[in-house]
This record gives C-alpha cells, sequence and structure tokens, in this order.
C-alpha cells in the first residue's frame, strides 16, 4: 500500500525537511502535496485523496489549530490521521491538539519516530527500510 | 554567583538539536577544519509568555552550506542557494528556542515565539535591553564555530481578573 502525504507548513524549508524525513523513514510514499497554510490544505484535501496529513501549528491565513478543527467538522475527514509537528513545548496546547485525535512529532525529530506514528497510524506493517 | 544560569541548558539543547535536525556532530575547537571562516551569518528569534526575551543564533558562514544541506536532503552542498541556507538557520533557531523555553521554564507555561529573523550585520550583542545573556553557548563543529545566547527579559505582567 503506497500513501499519499499532505505536509502543511508556512515554511518551504520546513516542507522540505519534513519530505525528506518521510523519505528517510522508507515509508512506501505515493504523492507529497505541500500547502503554505491551513486554507490551502483543506483545498488540497477536497481535491486529492490524503491518507495522512502534517501540519504545522502557526501560519498564517489559517492556523493548524483552525484546519484541523475545520477537518474534523466534516464527517469525511472525521478519521483523518492528522500529524502535529512543531516545536510546541506547553501541555496545554499539545493536550488541546490531541483532545482533536491529532498526534504530535516534537521537533527535532529522527526518522524512525516519523515511521512509527506513520505505521501505527495507518496499520502499516513494520518492515525496515531497504538499505 | 553565577551570571549566567542557563547556559548548561542552552548548551544541551543546542547541541541535541544541531545533531538531530543538522546532522552534525561537535569537535574539539583544535580539530576544527583549516577553513573555518570567521564571517558569521546570524538570526534572533523573539518570545513572549511568562517571559520575553531574544535568542540568537550565529554560524561561521562556512558551516551554512552543509547545514542546509543536511537539513533539506541536498546531495551537494553547493547547489544550496544563500536563501535557504538562511532559512536553514532559522528553522535551527526555531527549534532551538522552542526545546529551550519548555526546558527552563517547565511544561505548562505558553510562550508564543514570533518569525526567527535574520540579523543584518551578523553579529550578535553583548548585552540586550540593559542586560546579559542568561544563558550561552559556542559550539565546534568541524566547518566552524556555532554560537547561541539567551536573553530573559522581565516576567510579563499577567492581569489577575
Amino acid at each position: 500500500m503506497s500513501v499519499n502525504i499532505l505536509v502543511v507548513d508556512d515554511s518551504s524549508v520546513v516542507r522540505k525537511m519534513i519530505v525528506k524525513m518521510l523519505h528517510l523513514a522508507g515509508l512506501p510514499i505515493a504523492e507529497v502535496y505541500e500547502a503554505g497554510n491551513g486554507l490551502e490544505g483543506l483545498s488540497i484535501l477536497n481535491e486529492y485523496w490524503v491518507d495522512v496529513v502534517f501540519a504545522d501549528i502557526n501560519m498564517p491565513i489559517m492556523n493548524g489549530e483552525e484546519m484541523i478543527e475545520r477537518i474534523r467538522q466534516n464527517p469525511l475527514w472525521a478519521d483523518l490521521p492528522l500529524v502535529v509537528v512543531s516545536t510546541e513545548g506547553s501541555e496545554t496546547r499539545v493536550n488541546h491538539l490531541r483532545a482533536m485525535k491529532a498526534r504530535f512529532i516534537h521537533k527535532p525529530f529522527a526518522p524512525e519516530t516519523i515511521r512509527s506514528v506513520v505505521t501505527e497510524m495507518l496499520g502499516l506493517c513494520h518492515e525496515q527500510p531497504a538499505t | 554567583m553565577n551570571n549566567r544560569p542557563h547556559s548548561q541548558t542552552v548548551s544541551l539543547v543546542a547541541v541535541e538539536t544541531i545533531e538531530k535536525l543538522a546532522l552534525m556532530f561537535l569537535v574539539p575547537e583544535e580539530e576544527m577544519s583549516d577553513g573555518a571562516t570567521q564571517a558569521q551569518r546570524a538570526v534572533s528569534v523573539a518570545f513572549t509568555g511568562v517571559w520575553q526575551g531574544v535568542l540568537f543564533l550565529s554560524a561561521d558562514n562556512g558551516i551554512l552550506p552543509e547545514l542546509a544541506a543536511n537539513m533539506l536532503g541536498y546531495d551537494d552542498a553547493s547547489q544550496v542557494p544563500p536563501e535557504e541556507q538562511d532559512d536553514a538557520l532559522r528553522e535551527l533557531a526555531n527549534v532551538m528556542c522552542g526545546n529551550l523555553l519548555p526546558a527552563i521554564a517547565g511544561p505548562k507555561p505558553v510562550f508564543h515565539i514570533s518569525a526567527p529573523q535574520v540579523v543584518p550585520e551578523g553579529r550578535f550583542p553583548e548585552v540586550f535591553c540593559g542586560s546579559p545573556p542568561s544563558g550561552a553557548a559556542r559550539l565546534c563543529v568541524d566547518s566552524g564555530v556555532i554560537e547561541v545566547r539567551l536573553f530573559i527579559g522581565e516576567p510579563v505582567a499577567v492581569n489577575a481578573g
């Protein structure tokens, strides 16, 4: 099974870093879509099939929390796997995100972390990437 | 009296961030390459919350291509455009700041971290808003020096009502 991934972050550098980590993690990736804010992210979700969303919190136009709230309000996306990738260290904010069924990956992170989270969320088998 | 009470935390967080995010490892200063440059690029990250302050991060120019290539997945460091080198340094500072604040303040407080900015003159101050840094670290990698300074200002007044 190959997965389609959406990366939502206002920094093109961070989007590149996440895509690099996804490839290093050896995940079976089909398509990677990128968006610069929550509104663009929702637009891509409306247009393409996405298996997992990686999102930042602080973004212009529409931040990550609002995007996640809107995703969860849509019955089609109620169970869409969401991963927030952030330096956020506040338990208050992290718990709010978890309450919306979002997983949280704290930066900096290793490829193994991203692999573990995605395989668990999608129920993929834990095959080691080819070396 | 320790006038830089957070230097050990600054150093620990900076080392972990550089190793994990930029895949660069520390070397003793005498083992740095001869080609290490003196010119530096610097960025600052301002934050507000239970305290306000700013984190400054600088790196010798010679470090930036490798740092950015490692962070962004370029095979050839010479191919990384200068603007992406700045972006990589900004992201490194952002992650350092985001990890430093809870390491010092604990997990409960909420901070707002502003977008990192390039410091035009390339060097950061010894004193900021009348205060010396409350934490600092000087770290050597093969191709140069990375320096971090954390300035913490007065606590932000919180309205009880």
